[in-house]
This record gives C-alpha cells, sequence and structure tokens, in this order.
C-alpha cells in the first residue's frame, strides 16, 4: 500500500492534448475538488500538522490526478484513487524531510520515563455507546491534534495506516526501539487526555 | 541476550512503570518469554496495570476508527480554505 513505485495507472506516454479534453479535464477537476478536497485535508491533516505543508500536499496530488485523469478508467472510486495518490505524497514528504525532522533525537525521548503514581480509574467505554457518540469523536481528534509533531509521524503510520514497525523504521530512519518509545509516548499522551476531557465526566 | 538472572529480576521486581511498557510494546512485537511471565505475575496484583491494557486496547480500537467516523459526520471535522479550493480548481495540467 505504500510502496512509492505502486502503479496508479499514469499514463506512460500522453497524447496531445486537444481542446476539449481541457475542458473536460476542467469539469472533472472541479468536481473532484468539490466532492473530495474537504476530505483529502482531513486526511492529510491528520498525518502532516502544519497547514501550508497540507495545502502543498494537496495541490501536488490534484496535479499529479489531473495528469494521469486520462488513463483512469474508474477500476476503483474516485476517493481511494486520489487518497492513495495524496498517501504516497505524504510519505514522499516524510522522506524528504526526514533528516531535518529527525536531527539529533533530542526533542524526543529516548527512553522509557513513565511512573504511574495514582490509581487509574476505570473507563466506562462500551465501543457501542462510545464509538458512536459524536461528541467523543471531538474530544478524540483533538486529543490525536494535541500530539507533539515529532510523536505524529510514528504513530499515524503506525496505528492509523497500519504500517509495521518495520516500515515505519525504515521511512523514519529511527530505530526500533525508538519507535517503540514514541508509540507509548503518544499512546500515553492520548490516554491521558481522554482521561482528563472525556472519561472524567463519566 | 538477558542472563538468567536478569531475567529473574525482571519478573521479581517489575513496577507499573516498566509493566505499562511492556504492555504498549507487546502490541508492537511478540514479547520475549520472561517479558511475557513478568506481565502477567504484575497484572494478577495490579489493578492499574489490568485497566491500563484494556484502554490500550479502547485506544486502539478508537484510533482505527477515527477517519471513519469523520467521513460519516463530516460537519465535524475541520474543511478547507474556500479561497484555496478555488486556486485548486484553477490548476492546469
Amino acid at each position: 500500500m505504500l510502496d512509492p513505485d505502486a502503479d496508479l495507472g499514469f499514463p506512460q506516454s500522453p497524447g496531445p492534448l486537444t481542446t476539449s479534453d481541457l475542458k473536460q479535464s476542467n469539469d472533472e477537476l472541479a468536481a473532484w475538488v468539490d466532492d473530495h478536497a474537504d476530505a483529502l485535508y482531513r486526511f492529510a491533516l491528520l498525518r502532516v500538522r502544519d497547514k501550508h505543508t497540507v495545502e502543498d500536499l494537496l495541490q501536488e496530488t490534484y496535479l499529479a490526478a489531473l495528469g494521469s485523469s486520462r488513463a483512469f478508467r474508474g477500476d476503483s472510486s474516485t476517493r481511494t484513487w486520489l487518497v492513495a495518490i495524496l498517501r504516497l505524497k505524504i510519505i514522499d514528504y516524510y522522506r524528504r524531510t526526514s533528516k531535518e525532522h529527525n536531527p539529533s533525537q533530542t526533542t524526543v525521548p529516548t527512553e522509557f520515563s513513565s511512573e504511574r503514581k495514582e490509581r487509574l480509574r476505570k473507563w466506562n467505554c462500551e465501543p457501542s455507546r462510545t464509538l458512536e457518540n459524536q461528541e467523543f469523536w471531538q474530544v478524540f481528534r483533538n486529543c490525536v491534534d494535541k500530539l507533539p509533531a515529532t510523536l505524529t509521524r510514528a504513530f499515524s503510520l503506525r496505528e492509523l495506516d497500519g504500517c509495521s514497525p518495520r516500515q515505519v523504521c525504515e521511512l523514519l530512519k529511527i530505530t526500533q526501539e525508538n519507535l517503540a518509545v514514541r508509540i507509548y509516548r503518544a499512546r500515553t499522551l492520548l490516554r491521558d487526555c481522554l482521561d482528563k476531557h472525556w472519561f472524567l465526566e463519566d | 541476550m538477558q542472563t538468567l538472572y536478569q531475567q529473574l529480576q525482571l519478573i521479581l521486581t517489575i513496577e507499573c512503570g516498566r509493566a505499562s511498557q511492556l504492555t504498549s510494546e507487546s502490541f508492537e512485537r511478540k514479547l520475549l518469554r520472561h517479558e511475557r511471565w513478568a506481565l502477567w505475575f504484575h497484572k494478577l496484583s495490579c489493578w492499574s496495570c489490568r485497566q491500563f491494557e484494556r484502554q490500550l486496547r479502547f485506544l486502539r480500537e478508537a484510533v482505527q476508527r477515527l477517519e471513519r467516523a469523520e467521513q460519516q459526520s463530516l460537519a465535524a471535522g475541520e474543511t478547507l480554505d474556500p479561497d484555496f479550493k478555488q486556486r485548486l480548481k484553477q490548476l492546469k495540467p
């Protein structure tokens, strides 16, 4: 799924564009933007915090989509197809910035550190009651958004995209131990946030 | 490779901090045998760590459903700047 060389149906040798092709691609583009841009935006925002970067990535995605639209035969839905392109753009962005994002791992804890002193509160979290509650999702999304940027990449690749630990480590150029620490940190932060903002009121 | 002494030490002295890490790591990799034992013994007597494990499971499930939940209730999420949308529509191949 994350293979950058995956065949997305980009045309091998696009023929010359005619005026009617252009007109058609303009209408198509407008429809793609109206129907899918918000969803793509949220998809990217979860994985890349910076709004300007997200806008750049969206622009690249739509450009790539335009370039390949004539080869797209509708064998997957448009949304799925656009998300697949965007996903590659995000991975590409992670690769490009992994150096500056990861210089010395000073901002990222390199060791586990957590002494839990107090007794945990029991969560009253029947899935049927909680996971269908719209307010819960708002609180949850806020908590996810509050995760520090240094943890977002590892966390979203591993938990949202379901990459294997090995894939994540290769992509982010970090060790397995460091990944485990980041994931653990992200999970505990998320847990604390939910504990405070959602389950407190139960 | 850890010595038998170190393995025994983990089993006998594990506290909540280490147990939470191992709980989290158990989602990432298969724990070593002595780690599993240590965690198991610890959880027998530690109510908080049993809760912690349950909560992590819940979190994973929630994360996996987050995007679907947002697709279903469009209004809840953030939307793209309208001006930028217009600019997207003007893109030329």
